[in-house]
């Protein structure tokens, strides 16, 4: 698991978090067939997939760790590394593509990175900030007073 | 429909008070949300003093080109405005008091669409706009009957297999239970739109949709799988699943028809999640890969029982094939280079075609070079064809992507070939190794195109599953039909 960053369960904010996490996985039945909901709660109490959580799924649904992992790898929704709070992502879709998304890219380097479809095509170009929402018709000077405006949050 | 509502429906209608007949509906959801219409609804409330009350926030209707935006309904009565951010909103209140004519245009046919975005949300109001009418009639008729009705209104699946509803479903029915349900909403193709803009905006088509098919081919469980991204679709189900609990429609006590149990699950991305049987092994907690066939899931599908898989708007087209159906409709979810982008619904009958299509849209056709229809699995469609009457066969998954004159056509199919190598799942030789070498191949597809042909020979015949067997159609479509634009890209 070498692409799994670290993560300091002793810190007293990951800590009460990765316990938030561990209650939801544990609300869920012991049994296989809980895996992704499981996986899907502890993210998104996280805000991604630390190794300690996987660990508790893992041992929640008894399954072995490295099944686990193999599964939610496989799964583009499912993050394996802590995401970076200040960028924001560009939808390089079709119809996005068309409207402009590259143009947003290069207006606002290191702030921005590529996503596939983000199913709101008929609002193109469209981008997700940090916490997944979408926002549409953006324009390159729109984008930057966004990002501007945005503060950028610690990671967790 | 011409149906008439039962006893028990009539009964079940008089427990909930009849909501407003004139109100503001605010197209919130998804796309709302995205053009920031939570600023027009605080003004539009401020602007209307005393009757802020009428103000109602609803989903996205399909006219996703026309949000932020709201609809005035007064009896017998729909007015759209479109574009709040830019149009000031007194025409609004003006039209709530009487001052408007009945303009609600450009979203084609509304069947399956008929209450999306016009819902307030509960219950009571799903039911006053005709929810649950198609069941109370459906359980009041033997399932055999049910599964005749679904075949003579030629139902098939509009996931993009167009597999015969009703034959699957007495697939299912012939082995014994308890079978299963899994409703495929994961609508993972770029591009696509429509399952969640349905769910999203009236959820209770969709679950009267499963009810019939439950009584229909006997279903105990089942299991609504909606797309990771989807999170308002999700919320919206989850809401309806738990209004229809309570009233007593899943265990058949309001109705009528067996009980059944139905789940709601979110998927977590990945396009190969849109083949049947990857669904299956993610419900199951299986790593989300393609099961060999057979056996076929309705013989051994979900935990191994018989399972009926059925795409979201295959389920809420089931809710239209009683007494005289009209043509079959297809939500077309639109977008790319033309001024009203949006959901629509389309007769299929034999006489529209894209021609009608981009009208409704506002396209001017001679100013589009291509349609692309179905993403990364589709392919092009010429302006010569826009005059052919729309075949459900062609139509896929309903996908298309309107290209301007002046569009890159090398680039566009490169885009797709290098997602589908993205999205390989890797469970099979074919499509793992097949997709990243179409893309290299790509680079100079001109003077590769002995070999890209023999690449996707392979990919099509031998992948396990679609996301491989249909990687090589966009390709091969774009160098067939634009040989010129590849040898200029070189």
């Amino acid at each position: 698991m070498a692409d799994v960053l670290p993560y300091d369960v002793a810190a007293p904010e990951a800590a009460a978090r990765l316990a938030e996490a561990t209650r939801a996985v544990e609300a869920h039945p012991r049994e296989k067939t809980a895996l992704l909901p499981a996986l899907l709660d502890a993210q998104h109490v996280l805000g991604w997939l630390p190794r300690p959580a996987i660990e508790r799924v893992a041992a929640w649904v008894r399954v072995p760790v490295s099944e686990v992992y193999a599964t939610a790898t496989a799964y583009s929704e499912l993050r394996l590394e802590r995401p970076d709070p200040a960028v924001w992502h560009v939808c390089t879709g079709v119809a996005c593509d068309l409207a402009g998304a590259e143009a947003l890219l290069a207006a606002s380097p290191g702030r921005t990175a590529r996503i596939d479809c983000q199913f709101l095509c008929a609002l193109a170009p469209v981008v997700a900030d940090p916490h997944e929402r979408l926002v549409g018709r953006v324009t390159a000077e729109g984008l930057r007073a966004r990002l501007g405006a945005a503060p950028v949050e610690s990671p967790r | 429909m011409s149906i008439v509502a039962t006893p028990a429906l009539a009964r079940l209608r008089g427990r909930f008070p009849a909501p407003a007949s004139t109100r503001v509906l605010v197209h919130r959801g998804t796309c709302g949300d995205a053009v920031d219409v939570g600023g027009v609804v605080e003004v539009l409330r401020a602007a209307l003093g005393t009757r802020a009350s009428s103000v109602v926030e609803t989903a996205c209707d399909g006219a996703c080109w026309a949000a932020p935006a709201a609809t005035v309904v007064r009896p017998g009565h729909r007015h759209r405005f479109a574009r709040l951010d830019r149009e000031p909103l007194e025409a609004v209140v003006a039209c709530l008091g009487g001052a408007c004519e009945d303009a609600y245009a450009g979203s084609g046919e509304r069947g399956l669409l008929a209450r999306v975005g016009h819902l307030d949300g509960s219950l009571a109001d799903a039911l006053a706009q005709g929810a649950y009418l198609a069941l109370a009639h459906a359980v009041t008729r033997k399932p055999d009957e049910v599964i005749e009705a679904v075949q003579r209104a030629g139902l098939s699946g509009r996931g993009g297999a167009h597999f015969v509803t009703a034959q699957k479903w007495r697939l299912a029915a012939a082995n014994a239970g308890p079978r299963m349900l899994v409703v495929n909403a994961e609508e993972g193709e770029p591009g696509v739109f429509k399952d969640r803009h349905v769910l999203e905006g009236d959820p209770h088509r969709l679950i009267e949709g499963v009810l019939i098919a439950a009584h229909a081919a006997g279903i105990a469980r089942a299991v609504i799988y909606v797309n990771g991204q989807a999170r308002n679709a999700r919320r919206a189900v989850d809401l309806a699943v738990t209004q229809a609990r309570e009233a007593g429609l899943l265990d058949g006590s309001a109705l009528g028809g067996t009980g059944v149990q139905i789940e709601v699950r979110s998927g977590a991305g990945g396009y190969v999640c849109g083949e049947e049987s990857v669904i299956l092994n993610s419900i199951e907690g299986e790593r989300p890969v393609p099961r060999t066939k057979p056996p076929f899931a309705t013989d051994r599908g979900l935990f191994d029982r018989p399972t009926v898989i059925n795409n979201a708007e295959t389920l809420c087209a089931a809710t239209t094939v009683f007494d005289d159906p009209p043509p079959p409709t297809k939500l077309i979810p639109l977008s790319g280079a033309v001024p009203r982008p949006g959901l629509y619904e389309v007769p299929v009958d034999g006489i529209t075609a894209w021609s009608g299509v981009l009208a409704m849209a506002g396209a001017n056709p001679q100013r589009v070079r291509a349609l692309l229809l179905g993403g990364p699995s589709g392919r092009f469609v010429l302006p010569e064809e826009f005059d052919v009457p729309l075949d459900m066969r062609g139509l896929g998954a309903g996908g298309v992507v309107v290209l301007p004159l002046d569009v890159d056509i090398p680039r566009i199919t490169r885009a797709l070939a290098a997602y589908n190598a993205r999205e390989s799942c890797g469970e099979c030789t074919p499509c793992r190794e097949g997709t990243p070498r179409l893309v290299a191949l790509l680079e100079d597809a001109s003077a590769n195109r002995a070999q890209i042909d023999a690449l996707i020979e392979v990919m099509t015949e031998a992948s396990l599953c679609q996301l491989g067997g249909l990687a090589g159609k966009p390709v091969a479509s774009a160098l067939a039909l634009f040989p010129q634009d590849f040898e200029a890209a070189r």
